[in-house]
């Protein structure tokens, strides 16, 4: 236990705790202690010596950052012997460091470079020949100048500590001493972009904003990330002089928001900001006689007012259907559905990837987390249910990988092995298509284990199921704590078409375990577009509507095959679970509008009507992240050439439909709040209420063979897709279809020739990496390639064989 | 000719066969041990044994062993090491080495009474990783106590458990550093650690260990054998017992040699044979080059003892003792020093790393010819600026030779600084 200290600094009395260091109390009283190694996230060194300071009666000075305070402990830390160690040390650092500040990346904003303001000698003293160190390229993200490297170790902690990838190391020693990675491969852990921020001088640099910009010319900007359900805090840096740059992101780093991303940032969150730069639509485009043409707002708004009501007179409101992308905000939803609904539109939805959806009026105020990300370190058995976190929502993996650290059991089940940074206590695979199967056996060993009155009458429906030794030791250590486990279910489990039963399982195991689901969803706002009335079943403030009201989600309506779609953000040849159904029905139809930041040279084949709208940190707007919790911040900066925030464009087809003058928001904060209030209204009148899912009798089939619909993490969404460095960083591995030995070996497929996916009518040729970490009967098949566009519901049967 | 010469570690200098276990038992090898392991003595006599023996560390800091011992607490939670260190790194030393060779029973039997005192579960010896004869007479000896019940579990049929290891270096000056030591076992870069805290509280894995030196814990049995004071009764009133030096340098007959602490140094040095003809001794390393040099003149008053060492501003470290006569260039052996410093500065922390290679440059320039105005003031203010602010005692390691060599030999240093002038005038 921490008792309280009395101690002195600098002759202030200061009472903390024993067990603090002199520099953490120093911090909290605001007297600043030079350092450079130290940081208040990661192990103590004690090797940059900068820290030193006198302590009463300690016949050396002490490191601040490794001294711990002890009752009546009296300490100067600008005292004539102090500053002299500090004088001392900065003298050493800079032998051997650049003196040429003007042409470092870090110039501006360096740690060495402040610090040696106030601690260095006007006068070098050293004159011999200083030392250089060859710069290792460690792949698209971060960018060396290992001679300026004071070998302060923060990035190779980081990568021992926090990214639990150490990827980095010191090489030889003494004066020869440098880091590196050994091997030359580079980095490849998904948070390797913090390296940079935890470095203090400018060694470890941002690659793809190196020299691009200098710091003070920034304006900084309060923002979220937008790839997934986290809502990282971030900072938008925007370039605010007069450059051939100015008003264009510069670089992201991380808002430190204790709660969400800690002082984290994962690479994707970092860097995708490049995609604001690339392959943007800036003006609106109507397609004439097959030929593209740049026509003004309001022509454009024209047509799809026109179009629509037409196709409204003829066949009826629901031959149209709204998609839009789970990364749109809570206003942009809000006014998308706001806009069809007006014009009694009920195919409404931003599930891009969901198979089946007959579950959907029992997932109260849809999938999310049941508790906040500190909670997740509190629990001591974690179960991962098709849940890959590691690199989907890598801040939220950071906070299993720090429960896992203090001795939580992590559990994964899932159709590939979980690739962890931490111990997995319970590693297991099974094949993709008997999850349900599965699932209901682990309810059925733990039924046996633990007598329950309520789940006891499911006995009968388990009847055929056998409970195997592996699904027995899954239950046992379930069981074995008094406290709950967390159970959390990734969004390849709502992809599955056996979705509602795997669910109804699923919740009869968080029943007997005395728990709740936690669910983790794609996109940065599935939650907060679940409460703006964007899924078929639910109107704004998730207030369930009357069956006649429910439209159909976006898979059963481009199966529909409808005559106009309204896509938003979403590349349906590459975001959508059916991809082909999508083109077959998009082709078909007489009309359809593409609204996104982003070029698609499908959209251009499928689209009439093409919108440019803002993209990311250019909108103002409202994030719920997979906690429930609202976030709302400003635009950063305008959107390019016309395009404009979406919000506005929905407000606009509203006015512009109904020819009103004025516009029924014209304040975006305006949005949000209204969708707060009918949220809480409807939770007020208890419409949240969720209908118990009554899961069915199993049949036990013998697994055949699957494939299992794969995003890669860097290429997820289109905001990802637009980044030149992600993507570089992704590289080629993102193109192979996996499966493991036993799969290849029974279908005759090998790396050296090509596999042949045949799905439905559709099939697709794929690279093949053999992969010991994908479970039998199952292929693993990349979405986002274009190939891939023409295969329908990828998580699901398919036939495979190999072709040249 | 002095009386009790290599009587305590180096005893069997000239027996055959010495470091089989035949041969130590017909010496009365672990008679000692066997008696702990029949009787179970209370170790607070045994610790109260070696403290009154006055056996202090003979591996450099001198630390009294008893007192070390009694850090440890016997009832702490979990495993508890010892760790012996053999990696003899230090320049102008090879005593331990003799020890490893010529006497590893008796080694093996101090580090088993050793952990008996302190209840230490598992005991290992990190050799030097040039030390290949040594490592397999320690191998080859730790076998054959094991096979005789000696070592292991329930030690000669009793209760107690105590296992010992001999681990081999990769090869590094550091690692020699007691906490260093500790990271290199597990795994890890000899990376000297910040203490506090120190290892009896947080040392292998975390866990209490206590770190001894190979001679010092191969003097315990025959202390505990022949009784507290018969050691201290060797040495001094301050230095209790023997002390093995290796003698090297500019002598006839350089070599190991135990003595009385105590002992003269011209006696020492007449034991190595004596200087060349018509030589002076013009300064002596005492204790390894980490401590600070002492000139011929006083060190031919001196007698070998901490405190006697202490009276001439130096230390008895290691008892690497180097001789160097009147023909030794100052400089040049000042920059041999320092260039194996800077090759072995571990790089951890910043004075150190940076400064080693600063002081090295700078006496190779001296060494050289080559030195500049304001050299030796320089050189004098990098080894202060370095000394006490470092991880681990490297940083004085580096600094006392230096400062020790500018105060005594300041005139033979600045004979390295080129005079600009006259190269100016030359041209």
């Amino acid at each position: 236990m921490s008792a309280a200290v009395n101690i002195k600094i600098d002759n202030q009395s200061i009472q903390c705790q024993s067990g603090q260091s002199i520099i953490e109390v120093a911090d909290q009283a605001g007297i600043y202690i030079p350092r450079f190694c130290y940081h208040p996230k990661l192990s103590i060194a004690a090797n940059c010596r900068m820290c030193l300071v006198e302590v009463q009666q300690a016949p050396k000075p002490l490191p601040a950052c490794a001294t711990p305070v002890s009752e009546g402990m009296v300490v100067y830390t600008r005292s004539r012997k102090a500053l002299q160690a500090q004088q001392d040390i900065m003298s050493f650092l800079l032998i051997n460091h650049p003196l040429d500040c003007p042409i470092c990346d870090q110039g501006g904003e360096c740690d060495l470079q402040d610090l040696a303001m106030a601690y260095g000698r006007s006068r070098g003293e050293f004159e011999e020949h200083k030392r250089a160190v060859e710069d290792e390229h460690l792949g698209p993200l971060v960018s060396t100048e290992m001679t300026r490297c004071i070998h302060c170790t923060r990035c190779v902690r980081f990568g021992e500590e926090i990214a639990g990838m150490p990827e980095l190391g010191v090489m030889s020693r003494g004066g020869r001493a440098y880091i590196g990675t050994y091997l030359g491969k580079g980095l490849h852990s998904e948070l390797s972009g913090n390296v940079i921020d935890v470095c203090p001088v400018g060694a470890l640099t941002a690659k793809p904003s190196r020299f691009k910009g200098r710091s003070w010319t920034f304006k900084q900007h309060a923002q979220l990330a937008r790839h997934d359900c986290v809502g990282s805090h971030v900072y938008c840096h925007v370039q605010s002089h007069y450059t051939d740059a100015a008003h264009t992101v510069m670089r992201v780093l991380p808002r430190a928001q204790e709660d969400l991303n800690e002082v984290w940032l994962s690479d994707r969150d970092r860097f995708s900001y490049e995609a604001l730069q690339h392959q943007r639509l800036t003006q609106p485009q109507i397609k004439e006689g097959g030929q593209w043409k740049v026509v003004p707002w309001n022509v454009a708004l024209d047509v799809i007012t026109d179009r629509l009501s037409g196709i409204i007179q003829t066949a009826g409101a629901d031959q149209i259907a709204g998609c839009i992308a789970p990364s749109a905000t809570v206003e942009e939803g809000f006014l998308f559905q706001d806009w069809l609904r007006s014009l009694g539109v009920r195919n409404i939805d931003c599930r891009m990837r969901e198979a089946d959806v007959s579950h959907d009026l029992n997932v109260g105020l849809g999938p999310r987390l049941a508790c906040t990300l500190p909670e997740i370190e509190t629990h001591d058995r974690i179960l991962l249910l098709e849940a890959f976190p590691r690199r989907h929502q890598p801040m939220l993996n950071h906070r299993i990988r720090k429960a896992a650290q203090s001795g939580a059991a992590v559990l994964s089940w899932g159709s590939r092995l979980q690739d962890a940074n931490y111990t997995i206590a319970f590693n297991e695979t099974l094949p993709i298509s008997t999850w349900a199967e599965h699932m209901a056996t682990l309810v059925k060993a733990l039924l046996q284990l633990k007598d329950d009155q309520v789940y006891q009458t499911l006995s009968a429906a388990l009847e055929p199921l056998e409970v195997t030794p592996t699904i027995q030791t899954l239950a046992t250590t379930l069981l074995d704590h008094q406290t709950p486990p967390m159970i959390l279910i990734g969004e390849t489990m709502l992809q599955h078409p056996d979705a509602t039963q795997i669910i109804a399982w699923a919740e009869c195991l968080a029943g007997l375990l005395s728990t709740q689901l936690s669910w983790v969803t794609s996109g940065a706002n599935t939650a907060g577009l679940w409460l703006s009335g964007c899924v078929p079943h639910r109107a704004p403030g998730a207030v369930p509507l009357p069956k006649e009201d429910i439209g159909l989600g976006t898979l059963e309506s481009f199966k529909a095959q409808l005559k106009a779609y309204i896509i938003h953000d979403v590349m349906p040849d590459l975001d959508v679970m059916g991809s082909r159904q999508a083109l077959e029905a998009l082709n078909q139809s007489a009309f359809n509008v593409y609204v996104s930041p982003f070029e698609s040279s499908a959209a251009r084949d499928w689209a009439d009507v093409i919108l440019p709208c803002a993209a990311g940190y250019e909108t103002s707007g409202t994030l719920v992240n997979a906690t429930g919790t609202w976030q709302t911040v400003a635009s950063a900066l305008a959107a390019p050439g016309e395009a404009k925030p979406a919000w506005k464009i929905y407000a606009a087809l509203a006015a512009w439909h109904h020819t009103e003058t004025q516009l029924k928001f014209d304040e975006v904060t305006a949005v949000a709040q209204a969708v707060e209030h009918a949220v809480q209204s409807a939770k007020a009148q208890n419409k949240h209420d969720q209908a118990v899912l009554v899961p069915e009798a199993i049949q036990v089939t013998p697994p055949t063979l699957w494939g299992v619909a794969y995003w890669h993490d860097l290429r997820e969404d289109t905001l990802v897709r637009a980044a030149p460095a992600l993507q570089l960083q992704a590289g080629e591995d993102v193109a192979y279809a996996r499966c493991n030995t036993l799969t290849a070996t029974t279908f005759a497929l090998n790396e050296t020739t090509y596999v042949q996916v045949k799905q439905g009518e559709g099939q697709a040729r794929f690279k093949l990496k053999i992969d010991e970490s994908i479970a039998n009967h199952t292929v693993q098949i990349p979405m986002t390639e274009p190939v891939s566009a023409s295969l329908g519901l990828c998580t699901g049967p398919i036939e495979v064989e190999a072709c040249a | 000719m002095i009386e009790h010469l290599n009587t305590v570690c180096y005893r069997f200098k000239s027996v055959e066969n010495s470091w089989t276990l035949p041969v130590y038992l017909e010496h009365g090898g672990y008679a000692v041990w066997k008696e702990i392991v029949k009787t179970a003595p209370d170790p607070k006599d045994l610790i109260e044994v070696i403290k009154r023996s006055g056996l202090r560390g003979r591996g450099g800091a001198g630390f009294p062993t008893g007192l070390k011992w009694s850090f440890m607490d016997r009832n702490a939670p979990g495993p508890k090491y010892l760790i012996c260190n053999s990696d003899e790194g230090e320049p102008g030393t090879f005593k331990d080495r003799q020890i490893l060779t010529t006497n590893p029973h008796q080694l093996i039997e101090g580090m088993l009474i050793a952990s008996y005192v302190m209840g230490l579960d598992v005991g290992y010896n990190f050799l030097r990783g040039e030390f290949a004869l040594p490592f397999q007479r320690c191998e080859s000896a730790l076998a054959e106590a094991r096979a005789a019940g000696l070592v292991g579990a329930s030690i000669l049929g009793s209760k107690l458990n105590i296992e010992i290891h001999n681990i081999l270096g990769a090869g590094s000056y550091i690692v020699g550093e007691e906490t260093a030591m500790i990271e290199a076992l597990e795994g890890k870069r000899a990376y000297p650690r910040y203490k506090p805290p120190f290892p009896a509280v947080h040392g292998l894995y975390g866990q209490p260990t206590t770190v001894n030196n190979t001679e010092t814990l191969a003097s315990v049995p025959m202390i505990l054998a022949q009784g507290a004071d018969w050691f201290s009764g060797l040495g001094t009133e301050k230095s209790g017992g023997t002390k093995m030096f290796s003698v090297s340098g500019h002598v006839n007959n350089p070599g190991v040699f135990e003595i009385p602490l105590g002992t003269s140094f011209e006696s020492l040095l007449a034991l190595a044979g004596g200087l060349q003809e018509g030589r002076s001794c013009l300064v002596v390393i005492p204790g390894g080059t980490s401590m600070r040099v002492v000139p011929g003149a006083e060190m031919l008053t001196s007698e070998m003892s901490y405190e006697g060492m202490e009276a001439v501003g130096s230390a008895i470290g290691s008892g690497g003792l180097i001789v160097m006569d009147d023909r030794t260039d100052i400089a040049q052996a000042l920059a041999v020093m320092m260039e194996f410093y800077q090759h072995e500065s571990c790089g951890q922390c910043t004075p150190c790393r940076e400064g080693s290679g600063w002081v090295s440059a700078l006496t190779a320039r001296l060494a050289q010819g080559l030195g500049k105005p304001g050299d030796i003031d320089r050189l004098y203010a990098i080894a202060k600026q370095i000394e006490g602010r470092t991880i681990c005692a490297f940083g004085e390691a580096i600094s006392w030779p230096v400062t020790s060599f500018i105060q005594h030999f300041r005139p033979q240093l600045e004979v390295g600084i080129a005079s600009n002038e006259s190269s100016e005038n030359c041209t």
